[in-house]
């Protein structure tokens, strides 16, 4: 459904060169880079928010196209409740804001007992899911996240990333998730990119097998071979510059 | 510190400065007219309290009065301010030309372009310039520091314009519109009362006046009390704006939340 081809970004310097890129409906697709190879860029232009200098990004047959972002931060509304962070994207849209789908989609995040707290009552876990609730209500059929889980510690990014995976096997939006973490990459999507630095260039691609138990998958030898494997084309795509 | 200790304590410094005080007049006999003692300016307000309580109602109605549309104004020039750059840039430097000269310098003009008999209009005018800078720049301040991610969440969801500024613009820029708010109620009084000074008649009786009046015939007494009046108003101008800001960041708001905990 997203189709980039032949992208280039520049800004005061290459950013994101000849990326040519195509991601079928339904997908996740991870993005893996060191800092600044131009992975939220990369989002950026996916989302439309900024046109590429060279090339073109667009969207195959897709009419009612609803993106959702996740950004680095939770990106809450501090004066507005958990349920009206989460409603927002409806009252933009000027649909009817439906506090009976927010609160669903709050559920299944796991915080329907939170609805009427305010951001900085929550933690940090928490808020993301709040966030995740709030990309996902507009009927997302694109779900872009630029590193959600980074600032979470182990425990909460495992469970994020548990509960993230099961609401996509059945919403089948399509994902776009940047990541510097090649483990979580492996973890959740069915094909990596790797992206260079300096400028951003696809340098690999992998298609990872399905396990039926992902649990299973993350402790097997495969899931370490792959691990090294994508490891050590990152390294030589940071040694490029 | 506990919350008691907090209120508790300047009254008693104040209360120990007053019996100092007092003691130190009558021990030296100085003379009514030139420092009166504590005892000497209650009896005074208390004499003159009608026309007293008139005069800081006059001056605190002017006083909210221009705040309130030196709040308008400011708020409303932020936005223009925010959506065109090119006003920006061409009106800021004048709002700061009005910032910087002195209220007492441009008095007389506006007395005599609004006429004599209309002072009142005069002082209100005067106390406007002088309160709305700050609202201005703190507006301003805020809706620059708005938050580039929610911006393009906005962006993203194809808000517009005025869902931006309702939605997000606002909001975000409340506790800096606040802080200039706090600012400006004081220099609204600071402004009244100047503009009373130079333009204060018989035709709007503000504390001003009676400070003057008061001056001339050495009544230091009466004049004290005026001033008391003048420090009181202050304090409630203050206290008012505290409670406002309060009651609306309570809930959200990082200033107000670390305070209570």
């Amino acid at each position: 459904m997203l189709n980039f081809s032949n992208v280039h970004m520049k800004f005061d310097k290459d950013v994101l060169s000849d990326i040519n890129l195509n991601i079928d409906s339904g997908e996740f697709v991870s993005i893996l880079g060191p800092s600044g190879c131009g992975k939220s860029t990369l989002l950026r232009l996916a989302s439309n928010l900024t046109k590429p200098t060279k090339g073109v990004v667009d969207y195959i047959s897709y009419k009612d196209l609803s993106i959702g972002f996740v950004f680095q931060n939770p990106t809450l509304m501090p004066w507005r409740t958990v349920l009206e962070n989460v409603t927002l994207p409806l009252e933009l849209n000027k649909k009817k804001s439906s506090k009976e789908e927010a609160l669903m989609w709050l559920e299944r995040v796991g915080l329907k007992d939170k609805e009427k707290s305010y951001p900085n009552e929550l933690s940090g876990g928490q808020m993301m899911r709040v966030s995740i609730a709030r990309s996902l209500i507009n009927g997302c059929n694109l779900l872009l996240l630029d590193e959600p889980f980074a600032a979470l510690d182990e425990i909460t990014r495992r469970k994020l990333e548990d509960d993230l995976l099961e609401i996509w096997e059945k919403e089948k939006f399509t994902v776009l998730f940047v990541t510097h973490s090649v483990s979580e990459a492996i973890y959740l999507s069915q094909r990596v990119l790797v992206l260079s630095s300096g400028p951003g260039k696809i340098v690999y691609e992998k298609n990872i097998n399905q396990y039926n138990s992902k649990e299973e998958f993350r402790g097997s030898k495969e899931f370490q071979n792959i691990n090294s494997e994508i490891f050590e084309k990152l390294k030589s795509g940071v040694n490029n510059e | 510190m506990n919350k008691l200790s907090t209120y508790f304590s300047p009254i008693i410094a104040l209360t120990i400065i007053f019996i100092i005080w007092e003691f130190l007049v009558n021990l030296f006999s100085i003379q009514l007219y030139i420092l009166p003692a504590p005892t000497d300016i209650f009896l005074s307000l208390n004499d003159n309290l009608k026309e007293l309580l008139l005069a800081t109602l006059n001056t605190l109605k002017i006083t909210l009065f221009a705040f309130l549309i030196a709040t308008l104004i400011a708020i409303g020039l932020a936005i223009i301010f925010s959506l065109s750059k090119i006003l920006e840039i061409s009106l800021y430097p004048i709002t700061v030309i009005f910032q910087v000269t002195p209220v007492v310098a441009i008095a007389p003009l506006i007395i005599i372009w609004v006429g004599l008999d209309n002072a009142e209009i005069a002082i209100l005018i005067l106390s406007v310039i002088v309160a709305f800078f700050p609202v201005l720049a703190n507006t301003n301040l805020g809706f620059r520091s708005v938050d580039k991610n929610l911006k393009e969440l906005f962006l993203i969801n194809r808000a517009s314009k005025w869902q931006t500024l309702t939605k997000l613009n606002l909001p975000y820029a409340t506790p800096y519109i606040l802080t200039g708010m706090k600012t400006s109620i004081g220099l609204a009084l600071i402004g009244t009362v100047v503009a009373e000074f130079v333009a204060g008649t018989g035709s709007s009786a503000g504390l001003s006046w009676i400070i003057i009046e008061s001056g001339n015939r050495l009544d230091i007494a009466k004049l004290f009390s005026a001033l008391v009046l003048l420090v009181l108003s202050g304090i409630f101008l203050f206290l008012l704006m505290s409670t406002i800001e309060y009651s609306i960041l309570r809930r959200w708001h990082q200033s107000v939340k670390e305070n209570e905990s």
